[in-house]
C-alpha cells in the first residue's frame, strides 16, 4: 500500500543567529556559536490512508513540530515528504496547493486558534468559500450542517467563540478542519485541555468521523491512555527522534525501549492503588544540549558505554515494530530485560 | 483526626445571582492519610481547598458550616489568626508554581522569608532549614541552587521547590491543588514519589486535589466524589473504585480511556456539567444520568453502607464500572 504521506529523513532546525554584539564580541576572539535546536532529527514516518497514528512524548520532544511539518505548514529543514508517492515539493503549483488543503490541523486551545471577532459561520464557512468549494450563499447551508455533524446546534451560527464551553469550542474547530473536505487531519493535544467526560465525547467523535469520511489521523498526544484508546500504530519520541514505533497491540503488550517501558509502567491507573512510585530518574535534557549517542542514556537504567558513544537506529524487533536500542543487539542484556518489565 | 469538614457552604455573590460553589461538603482525614478530591473543572474542588485555608476573596464567602483544625474551628477567624496557621500549620501546593514563586527574588530569599515569618531564627538558622527542604524533596546539590531564580528552574523542579516551601514548617496538613496536572508523566511520577514518602516520613495528612483519578489510586487511601458543589460519593479507595455507587463515578472512570482496555468503547456523560448559577432542582447531576428517575427531582441525601457514602436515589449496587 503506498502511504498517504510519508516523511523520509526529516529534520528541522531552529537557529538563533548572533546579534551585532555578539558577532563584534566574536571577531575579539569570544567564543560564541550559533544557538541550533534540532526540533526533529531525522525522522522517518509513514502514514497508510485510514490510519491512526498516535505519536507521543514529553514536552519538547518536537512531536508538534514533526506534526506542523507533516501537516505542510512549517517548512523542513532536510528531508522529503512524499504524499501518496509523490514529493511534495516536485508537485505543480496547484496540485501542491490541493495537497495542503487536505491536511487539515486541529489544535489543542480552541480559544486561541478561533478568531474572537468572527462568528461560527465565518470561522468555518471561510476556507471553503475562499478556496470555491462553495459559493458563498450556499455557505450558511453547508456550516450549518457541519455544526450539526459535530454535534452543534445549527441555530448558534451567528454567535462568537466566547459564547461556548471549552468542549463545544474543540467541535467549532473541528468543524473547521472538516470544512474543506480534508483526508489527513492532524490532531495536536487536541483534547488534552479537557475535562474527562467531554473529552471521551471528543474521542468518541473522531472516531465517528474517521468511520463516515475515511479519514486518516496524526494523533500527537502526552496520554498513552488517550493514544492506546485511539491509535493503530504507536510512535514515541524523544528529543527529537523516534525511538519506538509499533502496531498498537503489539506496542502496549510488549514494550520495546527502556523509555517506552518507564513511560508505560507510570502512567497512573485506577487499577494501581497505593503503589511505590518508583520514576526513571533525572530531568528530560534541554534539546538545546541533547546527550551522546543515545539522547535517553543519561536517564536510562540498563546504559552501558555504547550508548554514550553511539547513536542506535531503528531496527525492527518484530514485524513492523521498530526501537532505537543498543540493548536489542546485546543479547545476554536482551534477556535479562523483559523480567523487569514485568515486576 | 487532623481535619474535618461538616458542612462547608461557599457561596459568591455575583451580579449574576449567587454561584453556590461549594454547598455542603463533609469529609475527614485523618493523621498521615491522604484524601483525594476528585471532580471536573467547576465542581467546587478548589474552593474547598482555598476555603480550608480561609483565602476565599469577595464576593464569595464561607456561609456555612465547620471546617475543624485538631478540633479547633476555622470558620470565623480573623485574618490575622488564620495567618498564623497558614504556612505553619497548614501548607497549600498550587498547579502552577510559577504562580507562587516570586520571579524577581533567588530561591534562598524567598525561602529564608517563609521560615521567619512563623518563627524566630538566625537567617544562617533559616538557610540551613531551606537547604534541609530541598534536600528532601530531592533538589541535587540544594546549596547551590538556594542561590537560583525560579527561571532557572525546570517545570518539575520548580514544583519541588514549591513542595519544600510548604515543607519548611513541617506542617500537620497540606493542601495541594492539582500539583502535578501540568507535568510530564516521568516528572509527574517523580513528584508523587517524594509526597509519599514525606508523607509516610512526617505523618503528614493531604488533601490532594486532582480530576486524575489514576493518580488519587496510587496516592490516596480515600476518595471524594465532587460533583457541582457537592460531595457525591465518598470512601475508601477501593471501595470508590471497585465498587462505585452513583452514576457519576461510574461515568467518570468509564470516560478515561486509560482506565479501559484497549478497544473498549468509551462511554462518555451526556452533556455537560451544569454552571453553578444556573443548577438543575434536585440532584444536579439528574439531567445527564443513565439511571435518573422522577425521584431525582427531589434533594438526595447521604447515605452510607459501611463506611461509602453516596448521595443517589437510584444507588448502582450491581453493576461493575
Amino acid at each position: 500500500m503506498t502511504p498517504l504521506i510519508e516523511g523520509t529523513g526529516v529534520s528541522r532546525r531552529f537557529s538563533r543567529g548572533l546579534d551585532y554584539a555578539e558577532k563584534l564580541a566574536r571577531m575579539f576572539g569570544a567564543k560564541l556559536e550559533e544557538r541550533v535546536v534540532h526540533a526533529v532529527d531525522d525522522i522517518s514516518l509513514a502514514i497508510n490512508p485510514g490510519e491512526v497514528v498516535g505519536l507521543v512524548g514529553e514536552s519538547g520532544c518536537g512531536k508538534s513540530t514533526l506534526g506542523r511539518i507533516m501537516a505542510g505548514i512549517l517548512p523542513q529543514s532536510a528531508g522529503t515528504l512524499h504524499w501518496e508517492g509523490k514529493d511534495i515539493s516536485a508537485l505543480p503549483r496547484q496540485e501542491a496547493k490541493a495537497v495542503r488543503l487536505t491536511s487539515q490541523m486541529i489544535f489543542q486551545d480552541p480559544m486561541s486558534s478561533l478568531n474572537p471577532r468572527k462568528t461560527i459561520l465565518d470561522i468555518v464557512g471561510e476556507a471553503p468559500v475562499a478556496h470555491g468549494m462553495v459559493p458563498k450563499r450556499q455557505a450558511p447551508d453547508m456550516v450549518a450542517a457541519l455544526m450539526e455533524r459535530v454535534g452543534l446546534d445549527p441555530s448558534y451560527l451567528k454567535r462568537y467563540p466566547h459564547q461556548f464551553s471549552g468542549g463545544q469550542r474543540q467541535r467549532i474547530g473541528i468543524a473547521r478542519a472538516l470544512a474543506v473536505k480534508p483526508r489527513f487531519i492532524i490532531c495536536d493535544e487536541s483534547v488534552s485541555a479537557l475535562d474527562v467526560s467531554i473529552q471521551a465525547q471528543i474521542l468518541n467523535l473522531f472516531m465517528e468521523l474517521k468511520q463516515e469520511l475515511g479519514l486518516t489521523y496524526l494523533f500527537i498526544s502526552h496520554d498513552l491512555g488517550v493514544v492506546k484508546h485511539i491509535s493503530d500504530r504507536v510512535a514515541i519520541m524523544y528529543l527529537g527522534r523516534i525511538v519506538e514505533s509499533a502496531p498498537a497491540d503489539a506496542f502496549f503488550a510488549a514494550p520495546n525501549h527502556p523509555y517506552t517501558v518507564a513511560l508505560l509502567s507510570e502512567v497512573p491507573t485506577i487499577k494501581q492503588r497505593r503503589r511505590q512510585f518508583n520514576p526513571v530518574k533525572g530531568e528530560i535534557p534541554s534539546p538545546l544540549h541533547p546527550p551522546s549517542g543515545c539522547h535517553f542514556h543519561p536517564r536510562c537504567p540498563h546504559a552501558f558505554d555504547r550508548c554514550r558513544m553511539e547513536r542506535p537506529l531503528l531496527r525492527e524487533i518484530a514485524p513492523g515494530h521498530i526501537s532505537a536500542c543498543h540493548l536489542n543487539e546485546t543479547p545476554v542484556l536482551a534477556i535479562a530485560r523483559p523480567a523487569e518489565i514485568t515486576t | 483526626m487532623t481535619l474535618k469538614v461538616e458542612n462547608l457552604s461557599t457561596h459568591f455573590f455575583t451580579r449574576e445571582g449567587v454561584a453556590k460553589a461549594v454547598d455542603g461538603v463533609s469529609f475527614e482525614v485523618g493523621r498521615g492519610e491522604i484524601l483525594g478530591l476528585v471532580g471536573e473543572s467547576g465542581s467546587g474542588k478548589s474552593i474547598t481547598g482555598f476555603s480550608i485555608l480561609g483565602l476565599v476573596d469577595p464576593p464569595g464567602r464561607v456561609t456555612g458550616g465547620k471546617i475543624l483544625f485538631q478540633g479547633q474551628d476555622l470558620v470565623g477567624r480573623s485574618p490575622h489568626e488564620m495567618r498564623a496557621i497558614r504556612g505553619k500549620r497548614i501548607a497549600m501546593i498550587f498547579q502552577d508554581p510559577m504562580m507562587t514563586l516570586n520571579p524577581v527574588l533567588s530561591i534562598e530569599t524567598q525561602m529564608v522569608e517563609t521560615v521567619r515569618a512563623h518563627d524566630k531564627v538566625s537567617k544562617a538558622e533559616a538557610r540551613a532549614r531551606a537547604v534541609e527542604a530541598l534536600g528532601l524533596v530531592g533538589i541535587p546539590s540544594p546549596d547551590e541552587r538556594l542561590a537560583a531564580y525560579p527561571h532557572q528552574f525546570s517545570g518539575g523542579m520548580r514544583q519541588r521547590v514549591a513542595i519544600a516551601i510548604a515543607l519548611l514548617h513541617r506542617p500537620e496538613l497540606i493542601i495541594a491543588d492539582e500539583p502535578t496536572t501540568a507535568l510530564d508523566v516521568t516528572i509527574q511520577s517523580q513528584i508523587l514519589a517524594v509526597i509519599q514518602r514525606l508523607s509516610t516520613e512526617f505523618g503528614m495528612s493531604l488533601v490532594w486535589i486532582s480530576h486524575d483519578l489514576g493518580v488519587v489510586a496510587g496516592l490516596a487511601q480515600k476518595v471524594a466524589v465532587m460533583y457541582a458543589g457537592r460531595i457525591v460519593e465518598t470512601g475508601t479507595v477501593d471501595d470508590v473504585l471497585d465498587r462505585p455507587i452513583h452514576p457519576y463515578t461510574i461515568g467518570l472512570m468509564r470516560s478515561v480511556p486509560a482506565n479501559l482496555d484497549r478497544g473498549e468503547t468509551l462511554t462518555p456523560i451526556p452533556g455537560m456539567a451544569p454552571s453553578p448559577l444556573k443548577r438543575p432542582s434536585g440532584c444536579p447531576f439528574r439531567l445527564r444520568c443513565f439511571a435518573a428517575t422522577a425521584a431525582c427531582e427531589a434533594e438526595p441525601e447521604a447515605a452510607a453502607i459501611d463506611g461509602h457514602l453516596y448521595r443517589c436515589f437510584n444507588p448502582q449496587f450491581e453493576r461493575a464500572a
